[in-house]
């Protein structure tokens, strides 16, 4: 290595550096040069560093972390320069140039609307196809082939874009190949499923599962949701909860105690109470994670109780989501003696969050 | 299947709040595809890290931000050692395999 033209070995530790020159302090304090110091070269050189050290397959993951961090700084120029800018209107809102689009009609009528320009277009037993509005204001589609077992993962099988008014496969290629997704009879009556049919961008599939399957299905796509007329709220940051629960996490305990769970979504929560002993559980149930083993854990947690005087609620979940984990709490307490006191389910472009007072069996719900 | 459909699909079924899920897919989708299978392979492998690079994206996001060196010095150590954590566990599995 030839250390003498590397920049680091340029000066012996003996011989002390140039020091700044007067007018580069005057214009440039210390202050300020520490702060100006870190940009995005330093980022990427640093993450270059760290890359060059790693082999193998470490080595691949950094260069994609490489690649985030690229990304990030892009996000942060192309923010700063459009700061001023009005941002892209939604199509799936008052975009007035797509109204007369057959397209935009249909993504401006979607069967439910969640948080966040997140939109359900079609929803049957079997399948579900979400819409988003991504950053640039264009739109995604993702093919949804809905899990029916308890636990087993709604899959992905098909995504579509929406550029400039027009649909067209990923990116914004042309659509080359139809999505086999399984239909029914009255699905092909729906304007979204006869457009997309149409354009060759799915196609009807046999519905593939056994009948009991199918009946399950049916029975969980019926749920309704169950919308009090009023919830009470109080400030999230007023609250301090003696648990916070995650997702799949449950909690229990008695006395004074508070177990909270926030941002439920497409989640649903159990909390369970037992006014004899002041003890309860809260629990935050992921629609694709197996929902009765938990169940069963919280409710073992409880100990010796008489099921009929517990109080039970569920609450929580996105409607064209959240209805086959619903299915499988109500089926399992069913089993287990339990009756469902109280439900806040499903419903459109809510995210709740609660807490369990083991004091008085009080659930409040916090909001952000 | 193609890349972002696998990748789609590691993200909707890990521990991510639904909106992150949405999220982290729309930033993946910006990404170079290939170099993506690495990242597949990786989280079929280890789902947690789903969790962990969304994590360091945010982290990175809001660190790149408020340019804050320290914290992003932070953040290089972070990846340093999970780094360092996938390669020695790669080595075992290699050492185990000669074994």
């Amino acid at each position: 290595m030839n250390f003498r033209n590397n920049p680091i070995m340029k000066f012996s530790p003996e011989e002390p550096r140039e020091k700044p020159r007067a007018t580069e302090e005057k214009f440039f304090p210390q202050k300020e040069r520490v702060k100006t110091a870190f940009d995005s070269t330093v980022a990427l050189k640093d993450e270059k560093t760290l890359l060059e050290k790693m082999r193998g397959r470490a080595r691949e993951v950094a260069k994609v972390l490489i690649l985030t961090s690229a990304l990030i700084i892009g996000e942060g120029i192309i923010s700063t320069t459009h700061a001023q800018e009005k941002p892209p209107t939604p199509i799936t809102q008052v975009d007035k140039s797509k109204e007369t689009n057959e397209l935009g009609q249909l993504l401006n009528t979607p069967e439910y609307r969640h948080l966040r320009g997140l939109n359900y277009l079609f929803t049957s037993p079997f399948v579900r196809i979400e819409q988003e509005t991504l950053e640039d204001g264009s739109s995604g589609i993702r093919i949804v082939k809905r899990g029916i077992k308890d636990g087993e993962y709604d899959q992905i099988v098909g995504h579509l874009s929406i550029r400039n008014g027009e649909l067209t496969a990923n990116f914004g290629a042309p659509i080359t190949e139809a999505v086999p997704i399984p239909l029914e009879e009255a699905d092909k009556k729906k304007p979204i499923i006869q457009y997309l049919l149409s354009k060759h961008a799915i196609e009807a599939a046999p519905i593939a599962i056994d009948d009991s399957e199918i009946a399950t299905a049916r029975q969980f796509f019926a749920i309704q949701p169950m919308l009090p007329q009023q919830r009470e709220t109080i400030p999230l940051k007023d609250t301090k909860p003696d648990h916070n629960v995650g997702m799949i996490r449950y909690a229990v305990d008695s006395g004074e105690k508070k177990i909270a769970t926030v941002g439920l979504a497409n989640c649903v929560g159990v909390t369970i109470y037992n006014p004899e002993t002041h003890t309860g559980g809260v629990a935050h149930f992921d629609p694709n994670q197996e929902a009765r083993g938990m169940l069963n854990n919280m409710l073992d947690e409880l100990g010796q109780v008489d099921s009929t005087k517990v109080e039970v609620r569920l609450i929580g979940g996105w409607s064209g989501y959240s209805e086959r984990t619903v299915h499988y709490l109500r089926q399992e307490l069913k089993s287990r003696g339990f009756k469902v006191t109280s439900e806040d389910i499903l419903g459109e472009n809510i995210s709740r969050s609660i807490m369990l007072d083991t004091a008085t069996g009080h659930v409040t719900y916090l909001e952000r | 299947m193609n890349i972002f459909l696998e990748l789609d699909n590691l993200i909707f079924t890990s521990l991510l709040p639904i909106e992150d899920k949405h999220s982290f897919s729309q930033f993946c989708r910006k990404l170079d595809p290939k170099p993506m299978h690495v990242l597949v392979n990786l989280f079929k492998e280890k789902p947690e890290w789903i969790v962990k690079f969304y994590q360091n994206i945010q982290a990175k996001r809001a660190v790149l931000n408020k340019k804050d060196k320290k914290a992003w010095d932070e953040i290089i150590e972070k990846e340093n050692f999970d780094l360092l954590e996938i390669e020695i566990n790669d080595l075992e599995i290699e050492i185990n395999d000669i074994e």
